[in-house]
């Protein structure tokens, strides 16, 4: 066992806040534990509870298989566990404490838990720590526990004093390993119902490069149609265009910064293709003051493309407003804006039975006008798009 | 000299800055007392450009980090010796100069300026071409730095170094998060995350306005619910299904105002099992209101395609789906003064009947007015 020492310990506190902002490693943490303490084995771990199994952290020189049958099985003879939860020792956050202090050694001696469980894989005592307790309102309950070996000594006063040190490292550890899952988590989730929209989505940072694009969006840079995506940014081929729109996103970026009071603008990009073009928005986003970021969000970009035939799915119409199936294609097919004989022809419909389906959608969707009901389904898409694909 | 106590509190106090950067200024602080100094700096450069990326100071008048920004941290005898080592984690002055060339050196006649002589810094590459210094400067008083303060500021250093780094990352996620909310914000259609008891996470404006409407549709402490019980059955239903089996749908949803029924799509949303947080996104909501008029302004058309006022007008009404003759009346235009603008317009927008023309504004990307961006700067983005 290394002597305690506050350097020692400092090192392990820088090892715990590594861990925290990279990988997650707690293994990481564990080793250098163990031989602060003189531990042969450590694991970090959330018991188990009706709605979940055992979650495990980390774990460090555990025999194979233990993890398993303790998941399995053992968790319900864990004693110490049961003790901790009895005395309230895992709703104190930092709280440490010794095997003994759990369970009292005539009950410890003869349990099943001591004889199946901890001796055959090579355990005997226990220094644990409640790193967060289970009235945490922000982490899942979370403890840590430390072993020897039989035939050895309990731990040292000194071990303890240690642990009490580290203890609220480890929370603050386990906090910010939290946020940074947290905001990562909002982040993929809104960035998923941005995927599902049926324009691009572009945000710029204060040098006009892109910082975040959605899934339209680079359907849009792929098309090549007038308009180029780039690491550096956004420009039209058409010179003209591209002059108001590199205007339009410095305004938008100097109104972020509070620079002008422009709010963003709107226009129309025309494509070699010769189809219609582009509409593009620009709009200024708020700054926030960054503190250390190289980087700032300064502006975001919308374009739809009015040619982009999103197909009104059938089945939806079926489901949502009760259409039979001729009727929800007939309607699929009015939602791209083509007269109704064209529609009749083409899904080969007889005029009459198409002018009769039609005034039963009309009716069913509570709709007067082929315009309206245009309208209705167009805002459909994007939404029904959305369930359709997984995340 | 600082005892264990104090160097324990000093490295608890750096990674509570960590995870709240506002208090860089305080540890900045706490630290320069314990090494000794008349004032202190965290900052980051350029390699190439040597401009000033961040800087936080603490006792250091504001004009002293403008002025080194602008020239002398350009001619910075310290940043380029480390430049010249960046293998050393500290540099102090008797590495790389004497008293007497100090005397004679611009740099260190500005520093006396304000009252400095001796310092004290730690340098890591804090990004790719990035250099980020922590430096304590020091009084002709003070003197040059002891070994203890050498051996406390070596001891801070990797604990600063990791509390900037934690510091970043949560500022760039952040950020990042912040983008993502704006660009929802903008959209036509609520959006609304759902925990896995179906209970509201967060909600986009447009789904705040749809339950401030409270058109048959509320958010409650656990969850949305619909006024009607047979709507309200199945919306939980469906809701439960994507939280439980994975499975999403879509629904219409009736409203006590006999307007156009809402239409509620929900989609379950994975995220990896083996999280520390307690709540977590589970599904996200989208609904639509069929009715929303478009936000498209008049103005806004009149930019995009070059239409006249009155063609600007007239379009934004058909954009809904009235007929023209509505319109004209609305209006108060005469029916061939509005057959003519339709024409025109038509003409304008390439497209030849108002199914197109709807189909083409309904499409419209987002356009927010400025005083919905006023309105939004003040809302708090906070994780």
């Amino acid at each position: 066992m290394t002597h305690i020492t506050d350097e020692t310990i400092a090192d392990v506190i820088g090892t715990v806040y590594d861990v925290a902002a990279g990988d997650g490693d707690w293994d990481r943490v564990l080793n250098p534990l163990q031989s602060l303490v003189g531990a042969s084995v450590g694991v970090i771990h959330t018991p188990g509870s009706d709605n979940g199994q055992t979650r495990f952290w980390g774990e460090s020189t555990l025999p194979d298989g233990a993890l398993q049958t303790y998941a399995d099985y053992f968790y319900q003879t864990d004693i110490w566990l049961a003790g901790g939860v009895q005395k309230g020792f895992v709703s104190l956050t930092g709280h440490v404490a010794l095997g003994q202090a759990l369970v009292p050694w005539d009950d410890f001696r003869n349990s099943e838990w001591r004889n199946d469980f901890l001796h055959p894989n090579g355990l005997e005592h226990l220094l644990s720590l409640t790193v967060a307790g289970d009235r945490d309102p922000e982490l899942s309950p979370i403890l840590m526990a430390l072993y020897r070996p039989p035939g050895t000594e309990t731990f040292s006063a000194d071990s303890t004093a240690a642990m009490r040190a580290i203890a609220p490292h480890l929370y603050r550890a386990f906090t910010v390993q939290r946020r940074l899952e947290h905001l990562d988590l909002y982040t993929q989730a809104t960035q998923s119902a941005l995927d599902r929209m049926t324009y691009a989505v572009l945000v710029l940072d204060a040098s006009g490069r892109i910082v975040a694009a959605n899934r339209a969006a680079i359907v849009i840079a792929g098309a090549g149609d007038g308009l180029v995506v780039s690491s550096q940014g956004v420009r039209c081929l058409r010179q003209t265009d591209n002059r108001r729109l590199q205007q339009m996103i410095h305004g938008a970026i100097a109104t972020g910064r509070g620079a002008a009071t422009n709010a963003g603008g709107v226009m129309q990009l025309m494509r070699p293709s010769g189809r219609k073009p582009y509409a593009l928005t620009v709009a200024p986003l708020t700054e926030h003051r960054p503190l250390f970021a190289r980087r700032r969000t300064a502006a975001i970009v919308f374009i739809s493309d009015p040619e982009d035939r999103m197909e009104t799915p059938v089945g939806l119409l079926r489901r949502v407003y009760g259409l039979t199936p001729r009727e929800a294609e007939l309607a699929a097919v009015l939602a791209t804006g083509v007269p109704l004989a064209t529609a009749a022809d083409h899904l080969s419909m007889a005029k009459e039975t198409a002018r009769r389906h039609l005034k039963s959608v009309f009716k069913k969707t509570d709709t007067q006008r082929q315009a309206e009901l245009v309208r209705l389904l167009v805002i459909l898409p994007s939404v029904s798009n959305f369930s359709k694909r997984s995340p | 000299m600082a005892g264990a106590d104090d160097v324990d509190k000093l490295i608890g106090g750096i990674y509570e800055a960590a995870v709240s950067p506002d208090r860089w200024s305080d540890q900045l602080k706490l630290i320069s007392d314990e090494i000794g100094s008349a004032g202190a700096a965290l900052f980051a450069a350029d390699a190439k450009s040597l401009d000033l990326l961040f800087v936080h100071t603490v006792d250091m008048p504001a004009e002293a980090s403008v002025e080194y920004d602008a020239h002398y941290l350009k001619i910075d005898p310290r940043v380029r010796y480390g430049l010249e080592n960046p293998s050393l984690e500290f540099v102090f002055d008797s590495m790389h100069i004497t008293d007497r060339e100090i005397n004679r050196n611009e740099y260190y006649d500005w520093m006396g300026g304000y009252g400095w002589r001796y310092y004290i810094a730690g340098q890591w590459q804090s990004g790719p071409s990035e250099l980020a210094y922590i430096s304590v400067q020091r009084t002709p008083r003070q003197g040059h730095v002891t070994a203890d303060q050498v051996r406390l500021f070596e001891q801070l250093l990797p604990h600063v170094r990791r509390g900037v780094a934690i510091s970043r990352r949560l500022e760039e996620m952040d950020r990042c998060q912040a983008a993502a909310l704006d660009a929802v914000d903008r959209l036509p259609h609520g959006v609304v995350l759902l925990d896995d008891h179906g209970r509201v996470l967060t909600c986009n404006r447009a789904a705040e306005a749809i339950f401030v409407e409270s058109d048959g549709l509320a958010r409650s402490v656990d969850g949305i619910h619909s006024a009607y019980a047979t709507d309200d059955r199945q919306l939980q239903r469906l809701i439960g299904g994507a939280l439980k089996t994975n499975r999403g749908g879509t629904i219409p949803l009736l409203r006590p105002s006999g307007r156009k029924p809402f239409v509620l799509t929900v989609a379950p949303y994975a995220s990896d099992d083996n999280l520390l947080a307690v709540v977590r996104p589970a599904a996200i909501v989208m609904l639509t209101d069929p009715e929303t008029q478009p936000e498209t302004p008049a103005d806004v058309l009149r930019n995009l395609y070059g239409l006249t006022a009155r063609e600007a007008e007239l379009a934004t009404l058909l954009a809904t789906g009235t007929s023209l003759d509505a319109a004209a009346d609305q209006l108060a235009m005469a029916k061939e003064t509005a057959r003519r603008h339709v024409k025109s317009l038509f003409k304008k927008t390439d497209t030849r009947r108002q199914a197109e023309l709807v189909r083409l504004l309904v499409t419209l990307p987002p356009v927010e007015a400025a005083s919905a961006l006023k309105r939004k700067s003040k809302r708090q983005v906070s994780p």
